[in-house]
């Protein structure tokens, strides 16, 4: 998981346009939030983790362990990004104003009552709190922290990728933090399927008829769905644990080299909201679907 | 009634309005929310590959009991996801395409039992109970008719329990245990020009 250069999510963003309805509307904010975080971690690097023991990750990995690397957060680091992307907001849509002074109260709330590091469960409960207090939705909450955790992290842990064994990983989670995945894609040469984190952009394969949350392997329960006639973004569902994994097929993508999944899982929301109506939640947790949308309300 | 803030500010018909990701541009829902949306369900099933006795392993996307697809099997041990051009034209023993390039019931496919009578020139549909039962007897009326005991090698009179007169072809389509199975059948009627599709 490189870090991500200007180059590369441009280069996706034009590909999601193409590929993807409706996406050209999302372009001003994925360009806003993107560039945001890129000129934020110029001028705020942030700590390489270094204290990686790669002989010792292995062992676990082939033991099937997960190494549940979960750096600490830098919390001015963490504020600051937070405020850079609320400003990115703002300028897509100045209409957010109300919504963003209350999240910069909250914000700074936070600063002045956390120590200088947390952890990813504090981060995530700022989150859960900026929904209840705030008129921030679920799904915007998801996008901003989403984006936010995955920067830091990526930030922190994109050496360790070269030296991860994750050929060796068996397992359904990702093997470096311990995430559960939402999205993956067929491999362009193989159609091997592949499980990408969210949360650091590791990579691991995955079997291709299972389900990567409970293991079911019986096809009869398994499937997937497509919407419309866009056979690219799949919803593959489990009829076990009823829950779904985004994958896309990248053997449609003429892509050279790295490719962007998230902006892809941003260009393919109404995949989520399909899912959801159809009965089926997020494996990974990740709420990108308004309780609102999914019920009809009679209020 | 629980007052949150939320729905305060909702009530209240304030100027802050939720914010979700539909204010940034990020919509979810389909661009005529009155129509459905056309969702398909498809299945992946795995299975062996049916044209030769390599056995390489196949996903076939089936959509309503049709294929749709199928490909190589990526964690077969014996292809890795790759497939030869027959195996790769699985979809196509199904639906080939017309001449706008849309998949259509390939005509050439097989569905009923067709024969063609000695010296006919086209088929005709027949039963498959028929058919067996006329196979059966046409293999036991050739072999008694042509069948020979014994034979005379370099001057002598050796036994040779055989018919000349009839060819039997194994497949690949079946599996080992099916093929010997045939053959020892075809050797127990004194058949001895025996082969296999594959090579051919």
């Amino acid at each position: 998981m490189p870090k991500l250069d200007r180059a590369i999510w441009e280069e996706e963003i034009k590909r999601c346009t193409r590929l993807y309805d409706g996406f050209k509307d999302a372009e001003p904010l994925i360009r806003a939030v993107y560039s945001a975080a890129e000129d934020f971690f110029k001028n705020n690097p942030l700590d390489v983790v270094s204290h990686f023991d790669a002989e010792e990750a292995e062992k676990m990995i082939r033991a099937g362990t997960t190494i549940n690397l979960n750096p600490t957060i830098d919390t001015s680091a963490l504020t600051g990004l937070l405020k850079v992307l609320n400003e990115a907001l703002l300028k897509v849509n100045p209409k957010l104003k109300g919504t963003v002074n209350e999240l910069e109260q909250k914000i700074e709330q936070f600063q002045n009552n956390s120590p200088d590091k947390v952890s990813k469960e504090d981060v995530l409960k700022l989150r859960d709190s900026l929904i209840k207090e705030t008129t921030l939705e679920k799904d915007l909450a998801t996008f901003l922290f989403s984006f936010l955790l995955s920067s830091l992290y990526r930030q922190q842990l994109y050496s360790i990728n070269e030296v991860l064994r994750t050929d060796l990983w068996e397992g359904r989670d990702c093997p470096l933090c311990g995430e559960k995945p939402h999205f993956g894609y067929l491999a362009e040469e193989s159609g091997k399927k592949m499980l990408e984190c969210w949360l650091c952009g590791n990579e691991w394969e995955h079997t291709r008829i299972k389900c990567p949350y409970c293991d079911n392997s019986d096809h009869e329960r398994l499937g997937y769905f497509t919407i419309e006639d866009n056979e690219i973004c799949r919803v593959n569902y489990c009829q076990a644990c009823y829950q779904y994994c985004k994958l896309f097929d990248a053997r449609k993508f003429n892509a050279d080299g790295k490719v962007v999944l998230a902006i892809h899982n941003l260009a393919t929301l109404g995949h989520d909201l399909a899912a959801r109506k159809e009965g089926f939640l997020p494996g990974s947790n990740q709420e990108w679907v308004n309780d609102n949308e999914v019920i009809d309300r009679q209020d | 009634m629980n007052l949150t803030r939320r729905s305060f500010l909702k009530l209240a018909g304030a100027t802050t309005a939720a914010a979700t990701l539909t204010g940034v541009g990020l919509n979810k829902a389909s661009a005529s929310p009155s129509e459905p949306l056309r969702i398909k369900y498809t299945k992946e099933l795995h299975t062996v590959c049916t044209f030769c006795g390599v056995g390489c392993g196949v996903i076939c996307n089936v959509r309503d009991g049709v294929v749709v697809n199928a490909e190589g099997d990526p964690e077969h041990p014996v292809n890795e996801g790759t497939l030869c051009s027959k195996g790769a034209s699985h979809y196509n023993v199904s639906y080939i395409y017309n001449e706008k390039g849309k998949p259509v019931p390939n005509p050439n496919r097989l569905t009923r039992c067709l024969y063609r009578a000695p010296g006919a020139a086209s088929y005709e549909e027949v039963e498959w109970d028929w058919a067996l039962q006329t196979i059966a007897e046409r293999i036991k009326d050739t072999r008694d008719r042509t069948y020979e005991e014994t034979a005379n090698v370099g001057g002598q009179t050796v036994t040779v329990n055989r018919t000349n007169s009839i060819g039997w072809l194994g497949s690949a389509f079946c599996t080992d245990e099916e093929n010997y199975l045939f053959h020892k059948m075809a050797r127990a009627m004194g058949i001895i020009n025996i082969d296999h599709c594959a090579r051919l």
